[in-house]
């Protein structure tokens, strides 16, 4: 089992990468597990038809103790795994807990050895505000990070520092950052700017998605593009990302 | 959970890993939280049987700006201090629900430290969200004995147990350990280990050094199992409480221990402990109809109600247990007390509840702990039989409530609370 996480600021666009990504490894036969974690509870959506699961806060605040494993993970397409963190409504409450929350449950419940995927794909909010949403970076919850962003001062700005914090985990050896994914939002000299930040943080850019209407039109019909097409530039920049995710697990 | 607390509320399992983690000698520990934490904590401890914990539990006092930037600095500091000042075997580093909250990776600050200290750094991160006081007790002994066991195949003394069980906040360990200690010295047999208070790091590592481990409460069975696991040792389960009790225990620890049943020695026990209610009341005090309600834990409650039921004579009208007994896997506990002609079986009852049954049954009798005994106000004989206790001191150890003197001391207070309450004998 492989576990990755997807980190980035909010709005780049990692939880249409992720499931994009999930797709992709499921068609190549992987058994894959995609675990949203942000309150807006939205990670996975494009995975089960449009419609929203029901977060694992959630369910545990009504079932408690007795809440088992199938009401925490939905089936999605193609067989994926889908869970939701959720979190409080915006405003009050602590996130960054939640997912603390969340994440000891599917381990009470021993939820990677029940479902044995092959991949767990985190898809983690913004950038790394708190312990909380360290949390996928710790106790081996994921082994490898990619920082999706695009060459958006903003964007590059949170990608430093979550590369900043990644590198702090890795040396308590803990997850270490494998690449960064650009998704591009057409910005002058985009593909260099990544560049040079991939090179200041030292890694390498895995792959340079690019901006398509394709992905819009998809998510209107409530899916993914990598669940209608096979190929295109944008499926063929996902695959590159796959394929490097997967030649590594070959590397190992 | 309960919205309200009415009563006491219920000690969780950060509670639980600082009474396991305390009652070993050579452990200090280092509490990552704000320091009113702490001072409630020593507070807590002192409420049971007046126990100390200076120079036994440090806090490094997180303040605002630790919370704010998820600082480690204080807690590296003291852990070292610590180290430095009193040379522990090992540290305990306990996160409260602040480090919890905030998500401060205690696992990799210990793993990070421990080249830097001598002592032992085992974490517990948990901060007091996993659940009550019964999960910290297990999952911290159990940490402790993966610590320091090892696995492998040891040859164990022959005649020799360990108790595993006891720690600060068990009602009355030291008089019915004393007990205990001289029934197995009765039949030959030695005590290794009693794990985890008042032990010590070596005598955990020479737990498999013994041939059995007895379980004396429910909540250390998964360690029993553990250690099993670890070095292939038998354990049993079980209280020796009231004469059919203990004469049942003593005949299991022969059969696994391979000794020879000791008939004489029993029945000479017997003689000299075990009075019977009918010769020590007189003709005209009736007590078959005296009625017993039990609310202790699982250990006590079972024992007692079997001393009450067959030893005594009396009724016990309900039992109320602190929380589900863990002892489903070997057991059903429903059962046995059905067995015993007890349906009124309540776990981890809200204090209305136990109001209305106790005003409902109207017992003469109550086993309890302290807060339990101060609302049964119309119960005429109150015995305290659980903690907290925070007005009855057990310190003495000749006042057991397990074995044969456990059994004719519990018959004698009976008898004289009778006597002083004589409208019990009222039909």
């Amino acid at each position: 089992m492989r576990r990755i996480a997807l980190y980035g600021k909010g709005g780049i666009g990692k939880s249409t990468t992720t499931s994009n990504l999930s797709i992709v490894l499921a068609k190549k036969g992987y058994t894959v597990m995609q675990i949203g974690c942000d309150p807006k509870a939205d990670s996975t959506r494009m995975l089960t038809g449009g419609e929203r699961i029901t977060p694992i806060l959630k369910t545990l605040r009504q079932g408690k103790d007795g809440v088992t494993l199938d009401q925490l993970v939905t089936k999605g397409d193609y067989g994926i795994y889908c869970a939701e963190c959720g979190g409080p409504t915006p405003g009050v409450g602590c996130a960054g807990r939640g997912i603390i929350s969340a994440f000891e449950r599917l381990d009470a419940l021993n939820a990677f050895n029940e479902l044995k995927p092959d991949f767990v794909l985190y898809d983690v909010l913004g950038d790394v505000v708190c312990g909380g949403f360290a949390m996928p970076l710790r106790k081996g919850y994921a082994e490898e990070v990619y920082i999706v962003t695009s060459g958006e001062l903003m964007s590059l700005y949170a990608a430093e520092n979550i590369a900043l914090a990644v590198s702090q985990f890795s040396q308590k050896g803990y997850a270490r950052l494998c690449g960064i994914i650009q998704n591009s939002r057409n910005v002058e000299n985009e593909d260099k700017l990544i560049s040079d930040l991939a090179a200041e943080i030292g890694v390498r850019v895995v792959t340079r998605i690019p901006r398509d209407k394709v992905v819009q039109e998809c998510e209107s019909a409530r899916s993914t593009v990598a669940s209608f097409f096979d190929d295109g530039a944008y499926v063929r920049a996902i695959t590159v990302l796959a394929d490097e995710i997967i030649s590594k697990k070959e590397n190992r | 959970m309960r919205i309200i607390e009415t009563g006491i509320p219920e000690a969780t399992d950060y509670f639980g890993i600082l009474w396991t983690m305390a009652g070993i000698r050579d452990c200090i520990i280092v509490e990552h939280g704000a320091p009113g934490t702490v001072t409630y904590t020593q507070m807590s401890f002192n409420s049971m049987n007046r126990r100390s914990m200076f120079h036994k539990i440090f806090t490094c006092a997180v303040n605002e700006d630790d919370v704010v930037m998820g600082s480690d600095a204080r807690l590296k500091e003291s852990i070292k201090w610590v180290d430095s000042t009193y040379h522990p075997s090992v540290i305990a580093v306990v996160a409260t629900s602040i480090t919890a909250v905030i998500g401060l990776d205690i696992d990799g600050i210990v793993r990070s430290l421990q080249p830097e200290v001598s002592a032992r750094l085992i974490p517990f991160s948990s901060g007091g969200f996993n659940g009550t006081y019964f999960l910290g007790i297990a999952e911290s002994s159990k940490a402790v004995i993966r610590e320091f066991i090892k696995p492998g195949s040891y040859t164990p003394t022959k005649k020799k147990v360990n108790i595993l069980g006891p720690t600060c906040e068990q009602f009355n360990t030291i008089s019915d350990l004393a007990e205990i200690r001289r029934l197995l010295s009765l039949l030959g047999i030695s005590i290794g280990t009693i794990f985890p208070d008042g032990c010590t790091t070596d005598e955990i590592k020479n737990i498999p050094d013994a041939s059995l481990n007895l379980v004396i409460r429910d909540i250390m069975i998964p360690v029993g199992e553990e250690i099993e696991e670890l070095s292939g040792q038998k354990y049993m389960y079980g209280l020796p409480i009231g004469l059919t009790g203990t004469k049942k225990w003593i005949a299991r620890v022969s059969e696994l221990l391979g000794i020879l049943y000791p008939e004489e020695i029993i029945n000479d026990e017997i003689s000299r402990f075990g009075f019977s209610l009918t010769s020590l009341f007189l003709k005209i005090q009736p007590y078959d109809h005296l009625s017993v309600i039990l609310a202790c834990p699982y250990e006590y409650a079972y024992g007692l109600s079997e001393m009450i039921i067959k030893d005594w004579g009396m009724q016990v009208s309900a039992v109320f247990l602190p929380e589900e007994p863990q002892i489903s896997e070997h057991e059903n506990y429903k059962i046995l007390f059905s067995d015993l002609g007890i349906h009124d079986l309540y776990c981890n009852p809200d204090d209305d509840l136990f109001e209305s049954i106790v005003n409902g049954k109207k017992p003469q009798i109550l086993f309890a702990n302290s807060y339990y005994l101060k609302m049964a106000k119309s119960v005429q004989i109150k015995i305290p039989a659980a903690h907290p206790t925070p007005d009855y001191i057990t310190m003495y150890d000749g006042t057991p409530f397990v074995g044969f003197r456990g059994y004719a001391y519990l018959t004698q207070m009976i008898t004289n609370m009778c006597n002083a309450h004589p409208e019990v004998f009222i039909k």
